[in-house]
């Protein structure tokens, strides 16, 4: 999903740019690229360096836009009555006028009563660093008012003991700029960005006794919250202590809630080694969560690295077939299954990388007829069948079976496609499983399962099962043979002594021919050729067979030249 | 040329299809006409700024009868009635007023031409009028946009830009207009109205008018002072529960930041400073409070209850008695008559309040008999204020009652011989000598002092 669509109305705007098509900001200054007409126009914007601006209500009058609801919106703040007329004076207490505050670049804090007429900025103090947080402690009636400029410099402002306005000032840590805060009853929290810290207030600064004149400040906590660029005002968490919400840098809301810190003042605070203990179970509970978090990633990255280093061993240029890293042969057989006939091909996985190949993997086959009549239904006529792996070690195999064609029901050449997929979801754990995740899929052999593969019927009973062979012949050539003609169709094919004694195949060769010697369909006369050629002949009543046989023998002949022709013939799978 | 690109009011060219097709925004014949009673208009405006009142009159007459729109015909007769109160001929000027306003009803500056030349002829009852008709074209909607603005992008305020003229044409805020007509209208005779305006005055700063902060406010008097002003003029009205209700909400404000002691300085120099309402209104909060107090002692007075009395002109003097002024050049001191010094009207205020608060308590002594500390009341008056009227005879009558009956006789003699000062609407209306619950009559003071030449 993509992120939730943000509307920002007109008002907030702070640069209007109509049809940039850039934008870049240099300190600053923000650059705007746009086109207009022919000409290309680039524009400086002056952006204003961040101001602070509140709005100040004496006692518990309402704010002139919430009429019965008592709670103020955010930026604004409610003064205890003296304390209003101390700071803003007597007419706009009487007015009964709202006062806005604010925090300017210079340092200066300026106020001016919005009721009164032509009131015009006033100077409450100077903090001499740009501002970043004005507030008063609430959500009560606050008795004084805190500002924070950017370098943390502090100041309080209060009454003081003769009944005037106090200021009391302090440095408080800020390694960064103070980038934002806020105010609740009793604590101060302000973000550098790299942290954020908490400072407990003066007591009496809100509601209690008087303010107090140059207390002491106690040093921040720190919150381990890091990259707070915003701070909405805290909120009481129902089940106590404190809670902030605050924008990260990178636009993430967080929920950051704080236990309570301890009990309403006047109540002995813990002693401090519990405190400690406290903080300590705090940090090590942080750090679990880091370790386990880092194992996970760790263990994922492992898997990762793996998975890139397997399908780079794969990608990479072809070697002759029996080089090949991780490969797959196979044979095709006739076996009996529910009492049926089913044409079974034995696949084995051979993994001679130097990789294990881990949970996550899976061997996928993808079973193709060559020259089907498309099926009926509509779909694909490919079939494929997917094994998981657990676990195969370097130099270990894996065999898998699939059934290809049920006796009477195949369809010569089958081409079986083989490849190795990698599923990404699997890395990520259970969590993320049923979600669409992207996958790695690397192709490994193709396999052929011909004619001559249909009609093999195993070596040494082969006798035996002449049954299956003439109903397979059937099945096939009854289609063509309908007539009832008795005519036999015939194929040649002369193989020379110079190929058959070809390289270190040509005595795997010689033993294939022997094999067709002694089937019943083909008539093999080598006796008076034997030095020269040997001619291999398929007869039979069907014209599809003969052609299908001859279209094997041809094949394997010619792999055959450079490779033993086994059981099974190899394509590379950039071909 | 003023064909061509048209803009919008987002200031982008809109070309296109408009390009190749000039439009004409004014009739050229229409534009040499705006041009040349604008320029009458401007020059007229800078040579009146320049002393030259005679030369700029016949050209703005001249102007007076081009064919231009009414609001500029009216900005015409308006500059020719300016350079006749510069030649003293404020009759004719009040004519060319009036026809301004027959011309374009929203030309507010006549009318407030005109008001401030009733009040320089002392004609009161003509001032309010003016005023009272001031306010309501100021608060009717619409009226704060200035009334040349039209939608013609050719508008004439584009060639009326001069300092000058701003100056001449700046009228003051509806809300000062509403002070100044409560004021006179206290002040002649006219209370009940005054009142009326008074609270509507008040009124108006306690709701959420956002153009108000917009408006200059310099002769408009602090908003304390407005409460006092308005329970004076409550207290003139008969109305002493109402004025003891606004001066509570005063003293209210002010008590918890009242000052142990002041000490009021001779400014150095002309320099405001900027920072808060800090040092410079511990003054004004004290004599707020001061002055809030002596009001409800008024008021009791008029309840008969003296005992009251007496309790708040107390509070209210030792208020006041807080103050001490410094010189250049030597230390606090407790003020005295004839102190000098550039102090401003805080001074004033405090010397006259301190007078006036005094003679009160020493009328009520006088009332409850007690004339002892009524004689040191009056007496301690007269020497802080010698010109308080009410302390003069009041100081005879204790006299008369203490057997001093010369004494008596030259006190009241010599109170009669105060000239009144007139004063001007400057001084605050709760710091003019009003009437208290108890009062003397002079005929029959004259009457006694007969018969002590008789005995």
């Amino acid at each position: 999903p993509g992120p939730a669509e943000l509307g920002v109305s007109p008002e907030r705007l702070v640069v209007e740019a109509g049809g940039a098509s850039s934008l870049l900001l240099v300190g600053s200054v923000l650059l705007t690229l746009s086109q207009r007409d022919e000409s290309w126009l680039l524009t400086v914007h002056q952006t204003q360096t961040p101001t602070v601006l509140i709005c100040l209500h004496c006692g518990d009058a309402s704010p002139p836009s919430s009429s019965s609801d008592s709670s103020l919106p955010g930026g604004h703040f409610r003064l205890e009555p003296l304390m209003f007329r101390l700071l803003f004076g007597v007419e706009a207490a009487l007015a009964g006028s709202p006062v806005v505050l604010c925090g300017l670049p210079d340092g200066r804090l300026a106020f001016a009563p919005l009721r009164l007429p032509g009131s015009r900025l006033r100077v409450l103090h100077s903090l001499e660093q740009p501002v970043a947080v004005v507030a008063a402690p609430g959500p009560g009636l606050a008795r004084c008012l805190v500002a924070l400029g950017e370098r943390g410099g502090l100041v309080l402002i209060g009454a003081d003991r003769g009944g005037g306005l106090g200021f009391t000032e302090a440095r408080v840590a800020a390694p960064a700029p103070v980038a934002c805060g806020c105010v609740d009853e009793r604590r101060l929290y302000y973000s550098t960005g790299s942290d954020l810290l908490a400072l407990d207030l003066p007591e009496g600064s809100s509601g209690g006794d008087g303010g107090e004149e140059a207390a002491a400040l106690p040093s921040p906590t720190s919150l381990n919250v890091c990259r707070v660029a915003a701070l909405s005002e805290p909120a009481r968490h129902t089940a106590g202590g404190v809670e902030l919400l605050a924008l990260s840098e990178r636009g993430r809301l967080l929920r950051i809630r704080l236990p309570e810190r301890r009990a309403e003042s006047g109540v002995a605070t813990p002693p401090s080694s519990q405190a400690g203990r406290r903080l300590r179970d705090l940090l090590s509970a942080i750090g679990d969560v880091c370790e386990r978090w880092s194992q996970q990633t760790n263990a994922v990255l492992r898997r990762l690295n793996q998975v890139i280093s397997v399908s780079l061993l794969l990608a990479a240029e072809p070697p002759a077939p029996r080089q090949r890293p991780v490969r797959c042969v196979g044979g095709a057989s006739w076996s009996s299954l529910l009492q049926r006939r089913v044409l079974t091909l034995r696949c084995v996985l051979h993994n001679a990388s130097p990789y294990v190949l881990e949970a996550g993997w899976t061997l996928s086959l993808a079973v193709l007829p060559l020259c089907a009549p498309a099926p009926a239904g509509g779909g694909s006529p490919s079939r494929s069948f997917s094994f998981p792996l657990r676990r195969l070690s370097s130099g270990d195999k894996l065999e898998v079976s699939v059934p290809l064609a049920e006796d009477g029901d195949a369809c010569f050449p089958l081409s079986v496609s083989c490849s190795l997929v990698f599923s990404l979801s699997g890395l990520l754990g259970g969590e993320e499983a049923g979600r669409p995740a992207g996958c790695v899929s690397l192709p490994l052999d193709t396999l052929t399962v011909d004619w001559l593969h249909g009609l093999r019927v195993g070596g040494p009973r082969a006798g035996a099962v002449g049954g299956d062979l003439s109903g397979f012949l059937r099945s096939h050539g009854g289609r063509r043979n309908e007539s009832g003609s008795t005519q036999t169709y015939c194929a040649c094919v002369r193989v020379s002594a110079a190929l058959l004694s070809h390289g270190r195949s040509s005595d795997v060769f010689l033993r294939l021919t022997a094999w067709y010697l002694s089937r019943p369909v083909l008539q093999v006369a080598a006796g008076e050729e034997s030095p020269a050629a040997v001619r291999v002949q398929a007869e039979s009543p069907s014209v599809a067979a003969v052609c299908g046989l001859h279209h094997a023998l041809l094949s394997r002949i010619q792999v055959g030249a450079e490779e033993p022709a086994g059981l099974h013939v190899v394509t590379p799978p950039s071909l | 040329m003023l064909c061509g690109e048209v803009w919008d009011d987002r200031g982008i060219t809109t070309k296109g299809k408009l390009s190749s097709i000039p439009m004409l925004i004014m009739d050229p014949r229409r534009l040499f006409e705006l041009l040349q009673i604008c320029t009458s208009i401007v020059q007229g405006a800078e040579r009146l700024s320049d002393g030259q009142s005679s030369e700029a009159l016949s050209s703005l007459q001249t102007a007076s009868t081009m064919p231009a729109p009414r609001a500029l015909v009216a900005l015409t007769h308006l500059l020719s009635g300016f350079c006749l109160v510069h030649m003293s001929r404020p009759q004719m000027a009040l004519q060319c007023y009036r026809k301004a306003l027959e011309t374009d009803s929203r030309c507010v500056c006549a009318l407030y031409q005109s008001m401030l030349i009733y009040r320089q002829q002392g004609n009161t009852q003509a001032e309010i009028q003016a005023l009272r008709l001031l306010h309501k074209t100021l608060t009717v909607a619409g009226a704060t946009q200035p009334a040349l603005a039209d939608i013609n992008p050719l508008s004439s305020s584009l060639f009326l830009s001069s300092q000058s003229l701003t100056t001449l044409l700046s009228v003051p805020s509806a809300l000062s207009v509403l002070h100044s007509m409560a004021l006179k209208c206290v002040l002649h005779g006219r209370v009940s109205e005054g009142v009326e305006h008074y609270l509507d005055l008040l009124a108006a700063f306690h709701s959420d008018d956002h153009n108000r902060m917009l408006a200059e406010a310099h002769t408009l008097p602090k908003l304390p002072d407005l409460y006092l002003e308005a329970g004076a003029a409550l207290l003139i009205d008969q109305r002493p529960a109402d004025c003891m209700a606004l001066c509570n909400e005063v003293i209210s404000m002010t008590m918890e930041l009242l000052p142990e002691n002041v000490v009021l300085e001779e400014p150095e120099e002309k320099n405001e400073p900027e920072t808060g309402a800090l040092s410079d209104d511990k003054v004004a909060t004290l004599l707020w409070t001061a002055a809030a107090y002596f009001l409800q002692g008024h008021c009791h007075t008029h309840l008969k209850d003296w005992k009251q009395a007496v309790t708040h002109y107390t509070r209210c003097i030792n208020l006041l008695v807080k103050v001490c002024v410094k010189q250049k050049g030597s230390q606090p001191q407790i003020p005295t008559a004839d102190i000098t010094g550039n102090f401003g009207t805080n001074l004033y205020t405090l010397q006259r309040l301190k007078g006036l608060s005094l003679a009160g308590r020493g009328v009520s002594f006088t009332q409850m008999d007690k004339l002892k500390e009524a004689l040191r009341d009056l007496q301690l008056s007269l020497h802080t204020f010698p010109d308080c009227v009410g302390s003069g005879l009041w100081c005879g009558e204790v006299l008369w009652r203490l057997s001093r009956r010369q004494e008596a006789a030259a006190c009241w003699k010599k109170t009669w011989s105060i000239r009144p000062q007139s004063l001007d609407d400057r001084v605050p209306v709760y710091l003019h000598e009003l009437q208290i619950g108890a009062s003397l009559d002079s005929s029959e003071l004259r009457h006694r002092i007969q018969e002590l030449g008789l005995a």
